[in-house]
């Protein structure tokens, strides 16, 4: 069937056309062509390194564009502000990561002069090879009209350790076939991994600034449409020149081409999520602290947790990081024991990764998220992990 | 011993399945034994979820002494698949094992040889065996010889491909814990809630009832995953989540199977392919959610309203209206989008088929009564409750 189409396709000079373009596919290796033209970005243009408590560290000129920064330990990622001088109409941020972890993503937002933050809506996965690798995030879905990217805002995930980041730069797209060909290549290749709340979404790879699976919805309605015209109505009297017959089986040959490029790049990104789930989870790197997706240590938390829970404990309190998923997990693995959030009354108290308390004197001093201090709680601390994430059980006649 | 016992849930699920096919179509030929086996698994697994809900609601609790029934049925099965074997017109159990087996080694051997042959013979008839049974199923002239090299390569790569597929299923299922929000939120929570409290909470009031998340989801696929964690002893989350990956394996069983009249057997594999390379279906299959569940009911309902259309065999309507029912308990969908597409289709097929009025109306009855009986209580429960149907 494939055979047949591609010999009708023949008799159409535009597709002898796209199978003469069909060699830029080199492209696929060429990562670094400078194929875009660079911007000369706004002079009160910033940097700044996020520091988890929500402070900002600025970084010099220099360090942007050759020496490097790096961002690890507290730091949760960087901010840059006033990047876009004029109104730019496909604008493209390239940015230099060194990363020596493979386990390393990178979540892009940003803002377009008023308060709200938007996600570019996929996680980037970054090349854990210790080399410096260059991503480039195409802008132009995102670019509003007349109300420029303002502030861009790069957190990483996972492990935020020996991140070193440079070059940092923004180009505007040249229009040209072979730029766009090249940041569809880029995009095609790059994993995309599906997201834990986004189950029922696909995060499709974007070819010429369209959505590879809305090429096939689209192709598939046509097709739709061309074989209900050629059977139900009244097209069949062009079967003497089978031009409908042959446009029809044509798309058709398309159609499954394209599908199967798909679930190849599918079947790149299962694999992709193998290996993050064997180097993350099944095949620990550092003292049994596992993780998948951005929950490092969690599950053994959990685990460990319910090793340290006496039978006659039939609740638990959790204090944690403001991240639903974190209380919904442990609702879920710690059942039957009910699990709250952050009720004081409860005796069996859990602190993960919890800034606002503190064991002083075998007492506990702690801040509720609601501002609410308690101080001077006695009891017993049954595990303590790290200074911020612990297991506390109150004493019952407090 | 987990996995032991895991099999045995899913094994008693595809005997107890079995058995309500086998009684359903009674002693007209109108499944294949590969189809029955196919029908099983998705049958079973609906048949346990609502006798787990009806006891509940007649006040018992879910124990495994509540599932000695179920256990019962399974052995009904045992005792149909054994009636199945010793009769000779089936298409699976074919006459030809039947005379191969009477072969016995002559007397005149020594002892040793004679086991020796005893053993090669058994091999090389128990291979003719094997090769009979999946000449039935798949024809290898059909299947490989009369294909151009091109087929064959597109065979191989759609192969494995839907291998490499269900084997990455599969070892997210058993390897990743739950993770995507509606399994721990919702499907599975729902289950180990049950299947921890002994019962499910019919006290709206409390916040455990129906599960303790969502009570206008319905119940099937965590009831399901309550029938495994009984017989299992135990929460397990990797085969606890294996449930959708067996779903859909049955599915693409049976629309494998039910194409072999329509289409080739290069169709019916690029069909199976095509099935599962739906990117949500790969991650449905182990994120613990309901949809592939869904997916396979309503196929069987329209596949088997298609059989009925064809075969005129009124049997064929139980089973399809029961998985109707079974979709409309899985997942509110089946209840609000597809259960009119169902009665359209059937209702379409109802004025295009020839049959007799009188035989038409006792067709429709069929159909609705068994929906009513099957589904009834669980929308009269929703009502009564003040639960929305949607």
């Amino acid at each position: 069937m494939i055979a047949y189409a591609i010999v009708s396709l023949r008799q159409f000079s535009f597709w002898n056309a796209i199978l003469k373009i069909l060699p830029l596919a080199f492209l696929l290796f060429c990562h670094n062509i400078p194929w875009a033209s660079p911007i000369e970005p706004t002079k009160g243009s910033s940097a700044y390194i996020i520091k988890a408590d929500g402070s900002l560290a600025l970084i010099n000129e220099d360090s942007r564009s050759k020496d490097g920064f790096e961002v690890s330990g507290d730091s949760l990622g960087i901010m840059l502000t006033d990047i876009m001088a004029d109104d730019i109409k496909h604008p493209i941020f390239k940015i230099g990561v060194k990363v020596g972890d493979p386990l390393v993503f990178m979540h892009v937002w940003y803002s377009l002069g008023d308060s709200n933050k938007y996600n570019i809506g996929e996680p980037i996965y970054l090349y854990g090879d210790g080399k410096y690798h260059q991503y480039n995030i195409d802008f132009m879905a995102h670019n509003v009209h007349g109300q420029r990217i303002k502030t861009l805002y790069l957190y990483f995930g996972n492990s935020i350790n020996d991140i070193s980041i440079r070059d940092i730069s923004l180009y505007n797209h040249s229009g040209s076939f072979s730029d766009t060909l090249s940041i569809a290549l880029e995009s095609f290749l790059r994993p995309k991994l599906i997201e834990r709340a986004n189950v029922n979404s696909i995060v499709s790879p974007r070819v010429f600034n369209l959505s590879l699976i809305a090429s096939l919805n689209i192709l598939a309605i046509i097709l739709l449409i061309a074989a209900a015209g050629y059977y139900f109505w009244r097209w069949k009297k062009y079967k003497e020149t089978g031009l409908v017959r042959k446009i029809i089986i044509s798309l058709l040959a398309i159609l499954m081409f394209l599908w199967v490029i798909a679930d190849v790049r599918m079947i790149y990104n299962e694999l992709y999520h193998i290996k993050l789930t064997w180097q993350g989870y099944l095949k620990p790197q550092n003292n049994n602290d596992s993780y998948f997706y951005d929950f490092k240590g969690y599950y053994e938390f959990l685990s460990s947790i319910k090793g340290n829970m006496s039978a006659e404990v039939k609740a638990a309190t959790f204090y944690m990081p403001p991240n639903y998923i974190y209380i919904l997990m442990a609702k879920y693995y710690l059942y039957p024991i009910t699990v709250t959030d952050q009720k004081e009354e409860e005796l069996f108290k859990v602190f993960y990764k919890y800034p606002f308390a503190e064991i002083r004197e075998d007492k506990l001093y702690y801040m509720s998220m609601d501002g609410k201090s308690v101080s001077g709680e006695t009891g017993r601390v049954i595990k303590k992990y790290s200074g911020d994430t612990f297991i506390f059980f109150k004493a019952k006649n407090e | 011993m987990n996995s032991i016992l895991f099999i045995i849930s899913i094994t008693t699920t595809a005997l107890i399945g079995f058995f309500a096919v086998s009684v359903t179509e009674r002693n007209k030929q109108i499944f294949s034994l590969p189809e029955k086996f196919a029908l099983s698994f998705p049958l079973g697994a609906g048949i346990i979820a609502f006798y787990l809900f009806y006891i509940s609601i007649l006040g018992f609790n879910i124990t495994i002494i509540s599932t000695v029934p179920l256990f019962m049925l399974g052995m009904f099965g045992i005792l149909k698949l054994y009636q199945i074997r010793q009769s000779s017109n089936n298409l699976f159990f074919s006459p030809q094992r039947r005379r191969g087996a009477e072969k016995r080694p002559t007397d005149s051997m020594s002892l040793t040889p004679r086991l020796r042959v005893s053993a090669v013979n058994f091999y090389f008839l128990r291979m003719n065996q094997l090769r009979t049974r999946l000449d039935s199923f798949v024809n290898y002239e059909e299947c490989w010889n009369k294909h151009s090299w091109i087929k064959r390569a597109l065979l191989i790569l759609f192969t494995i491909t839907i291998v490499w597929k269900l084997s990455f299923m599969f070892f997210n299922a058993i390897v990743i814990p739950p993770i995507f929000d509606d399994a721990i939120t919702c499907w599975s929570y729902k289950a180990k809630v049950i299947y921890f409290n002994k019962s499910i909470e019919m006290n709206p009031d409390n916040p455990l009832f129906l599960g303790g998340a969502y009570s206008l989801y319905p119940l099937a696929p965590s009831l399901f995953r309550v029938w495994i964690a009984l017989i299992m002893g135990g929460w397990h989350e990797g085969y606890i989540q294996l449930h959708s990956l067996i779903i859909l394996v049955s599915l693409l069983l049976l629309i494998f199977i039910n194409l072999k009249e329509y289409t080739s057997f290069f169709m019916r594999v690029l069909s199976c392919y095509l099935i599962i390379s739906v990117p949500l279906f790969s991650t449905h299959a182990y994120a613990g959610y309901a949809d592939i569940i869904l997916s396979c009911y309503i196929t069987i309902c329209f596949i088997l309203l298609m059989k009925w259309y064809f075969t005129k065999e009124n049997n064929i309507l139980i089973i399809a209206a029961a998985s109707m029912a079974m979709a409309i308990f899985t997942k509110n969908e089946g209840l609000v989008l597809y259960l009119p597409a169902a009665l359209i289709t059937f209702s379409y097929y109802c004025y295009k088929v020839a049959m007799k009025l009188d035989e038409k109306v006792k067709a429709v009855s069929l159909y609705i009564l068994t929906l009513c009986i099957v589904a009834g209580p669980w929308i009269v429960f929703k009502i009564v409750y003040n639960i929305p149907l949607w």
